[in-house]
């Protein structure tokens, strides 16, 4: 008998709120002092204006322990997983690690609306919100293609080019 | 030779302290010419053994009969001056100190010039009072060695019993009928989760058994009079008057635990209750699947400032007892900062957290509200300060986190034994950081929760401390103090009282006179062992019928008048 849809969800909810504990749980999340390190020294807030206290650091984390009902909020997809917060954090908290993972969680989940994709192979990149970020900021319109392709396809599509660019600016070697 | 008066002048350069700025030479030469002035020197340290023995020499060789030393401070060093004087067979109150490092030097760096007129115009001055100081004795007024414990508690039992130890004989006044103190309600002891009657028990034990120590249960202080070395305090005893003799006087009167009113539903709902309750129920740690603590009730608000420096840390050991107890259960804090200060307290906190207890914040401004049916609490709602959405916790037990409150017979007391109490309700040392444990009268200290929250560990070290200070004069035997104190002229006094409420010391009383024709008359006395000489009773004085030796009317105009 297929389950109905109904429960489906039900279970993915709750597949979903289990491994973002693990996540927690993994990344030292509870440790946390409430010191405020974090929310102080987040570059994001340089770019978003509406990244007000209530939607720092510290509030996600806290967010997600009582329930995951804020999952498709967008504020989520802020951070850009600088390390600034991990770096300065002094009770071990490594929120990078955990932002990362939540990003890759919350994609396998369905949530794709607020993360931007490779163009070639599909592969989540980094949130939409970085990359509108990154087009207003890039001088070079050229090269702004640049931003829609992983590392690695890049590399791929790149690699004759700048095989043959490398081979040519190296010496002649005479007999 | 003659009486005449022959003053010696000492002039410190104070290495560059004073001789950098003041021309040390020049006020030398000065000094030397004013009136009865045998001799003048100067000194690169004066406090240096050689400069002690050039003063002492110079006593002996010109029989010098006055000694003016003009260099640092009479804070640190007027005792050592004096001390000097007197070894050189001159009386010590026919010294005088001329500030110069402190009132000229220092805070004339930038006028060198002016800073010696100045230089002159003090030693002058010096000169004109020492002139007319007059030889005196110390006091001295012998100790009993009986120490008053005032408290039965885990302060006083430890002071009780390091003074009974070193034989001095102790009696020790609880107003309950049972020592122990607000430890006999605490189950288990932080970090280490001893049993608090562990700790206790043998204390108390100790105490009845000691043949020095005498326990008053259920005795209540009602009167207390003396001063340090022979206090006379009454206490009732059993609703019988009894009086009992103290050299010197310990209060170890504790705190009690805060009970918030009308707040979180603590009386309306059986299971909302404060940390302290819920330890006295013994046991039941595991009983509870979801617990919700709320700190700060009643602390750092409007009507109470302070913080209660461990409340945290109970609230961490309740937490972690439940949470071992029924590692299943959902254990919350609702704090608005957790305090957990002190040795292997932040490690505490740091193993609260890898246990999965859950710390929330709360805004001052918007507190958690307790909700239930009936008499049992069912849910607390929050507002968490960090993601600035409220939340819903279910609960079956509500623990409120409160600090310790002072005594309500602090007021009673302070009034009794005049010594001073803060503004938040607790007593208040002589000085916050140099004399923890003392007050500013002679021969009453204080320690543990009634001086502000202590917890054992501090509790302890203060009792020891007040008892190793109590010691000090039981174990002189006397009480020698300054013999610049006040004197009253009976004749003169008005009987105004203003001098009995200026006295800081309570060194002040009334006493009967027999006055010529009226019969008898009150005039105020002041007692000499408890005065400190601080002159307020003499500025104070409507009719000029208060004297302090040292700083009379005739000294301060002498000092006056000399001004060029």
């Amino acid at each position: 008998m297929q389950p109905s849809s109904e429960t489906a969800k039900e279970n993915a909810a709750g597949d979903l709120n289990d491994r973002i504990q693990e996540l927690i749980e993994a990344n030292h999340l509870h440790l946390c002092v409430e010191c405020g390190k974090c929310s102080a020294v987040c570059p994001m807030v340089n770019f978003y204006g509406e990244y007000v206290p209530n939607r720092c650091t510290r509030s996600v984390v806290e967010r997600l322990r009582f329930g995951t009902d804020f999952v498709d909020d967008e504020a989520l997809w802020y951070c850009w997983a600088c390390k600034e917060c991990t770096f300065f954090c002094p009770s071990g908290v490594d929120f990078q690690s955990f932002m990362t993972g939540f990003r890759l969680l919350l994609v396998s989940h369905g949530y794709r609306e607020q993360a931007h994709f490779c163009s070639v192979c599909g592969a989540y990149l980094m949130p939409k919100k970085q990359l509108e970020c990154l087009e207003a900021t890039m001088n070079d319109k050229p090269n702004k293609e640049l931003l829609y392709e992983c590392p690695k396809c890049k590399k791929d599509k790149y690699a004759a080019v700048l095989h043959s660019l490398a081979a040519s600016s190296r010496p002649s070697v005479r007999p | 030779m003659s009486d005449a008066l022959r003053v010696g002048v000492f002039v410190c350069h104070c290495g560059t302290n004073i001789g950098g700025i003041v021309n040390v030479p020049q006020v030398v030469e000065y000094a030397s010419t004013l009136p009865c002035v045998a001799c003048a020197q100067g000194n690169l340290y004066t406090c240096s053994e050689d400069g002690l023995s050039t003063i002492a020499n110079k006593i002996k060789e010109l029989r010098l009969n006055r000694v003016v030393v003009a260099s640092c401070t009479p804070r640190t060093h007027e005792t050592l001056f004096r001390k000097n004087c007197e070894r050189a067979g001159l009386n010590k109150y026919l010294f005088e100190f001329v500030n110069l490092r402190e009132h000229c030097s220092w805070v004339h760096m930038d006028k060198p010039d002016q800073a010696t007129l100045k230089a002159m115009d003090l030693v002058r001055m010096g000169v004109a009072k020492v002139s007319l100081l007059q030889g005196r004795e110390d006091l001295s007024t012998a100790v009993l060695q009986i120490a008053l414990v005032l408290g039965g508690g885990i302060s006083g039992l430890s002071a009780a019993l390091v003074l009974g130890n070193q034989g001095y004989r102790v009696e020790l006044v609880e107003k309950k009928e049972e020592l122990g103190g607000l430890l006999r309600f605490v189950n288990r002891v932080f970090p280490t989760h001893q049993p608090a009657s562990e700790l206790v028990d043998p204390l108390i034990d100790s105490v009845l058994r000691h043949p020095n120590i005498r326990v008053h249960l259920g005795a209540e202080l009602t009167q207390m009079k003396g001063f340090v070395g022979n206090f006379e305090a009454t206490i009732k005893e059993n609703g019988e008057s009894r009086e009992l003799n103290a050299g010197t006087i310990i209060v170890a009167v504790g705190a009690q635990a805060h009970k918030p009113k009308d707040v979180f539903g603590y009386g309306r709902f059986e299971n909302v209750m404060t940390q302290l309750d819920f330890e006295g129920r013994c046991g039941g740690y595991d009983t509870f699947d979801r617990v919700v603590m709320i700190s700060c009730v009643g602390a750092r608000n409007e009507e109470r400032s302070y913080c209660g420096r461990f409340c945290c840390i109970v609230g961490l050991k309740n937490a972690i007892l439940v949470k071992e107890a029924n590692p299943r259960a959902h254990v919350t804090i609702l704090h608005r900062d957790v305090m957990a200060v002190g040795k292997l307290y932040e490690e505490y906190y740091r193993r609260a957290l890898e246990m999965g207890i859950t710390f929330v914040r709360f805004d001052k401004l918007r507190p958690p509200k307790v909700k239930g049916s009936g008499r049992r609490a069912e849910k607390v709602q929050v507002v968490d300060a960090l993601m600035g959405r409220e939340i819903e916790l279910a609960a079956d037990l509500v623990l409120l986190t409160t600090p310790l409150v002072p005594g309500e017979d602090n007021m009673a007391l302070s009034r009794m034994m005049k010594i001073p109490l803060g503004m938040d309700g607790f007593f208040l040392e002589a000085h916050q950081k140099l004399r923890p444990v003392e007050f500013p009268a002679d021969g009453i200290f204080v320690a543990g929760c009634a001086r502000y929250p202590a917890e054992i560990s501090e509790s302890i070290a203060q009792a020891l401390a007040a008892a190793a200070k109590a010691a000090v004069p039981m174990a002189r035997g006397e009480v020698v103090s300054d013999a610049f104190v006040a004197e009253v002229d009976p004749a003169l006094c008005s009987a105004c009282g203003r001098c009995l409420s200026v006295c800081p010391f309570g060194a002040v009383d009334w006493s009967e006179v027999g006055a010529p024709g009226h019969g008898k008359k009150s005039v105020a006395e002041v007692n000499p062992a408890e005065c400190k000489g601080c002159g307020l009773c003499a500025s104070s004085c409507l009719s000029g019928a208060i004297r302090l030796p040292g700083f009379t009317d005739e000294q301060i105009l002498a000092m006056i008048g000399t001004q060029g």
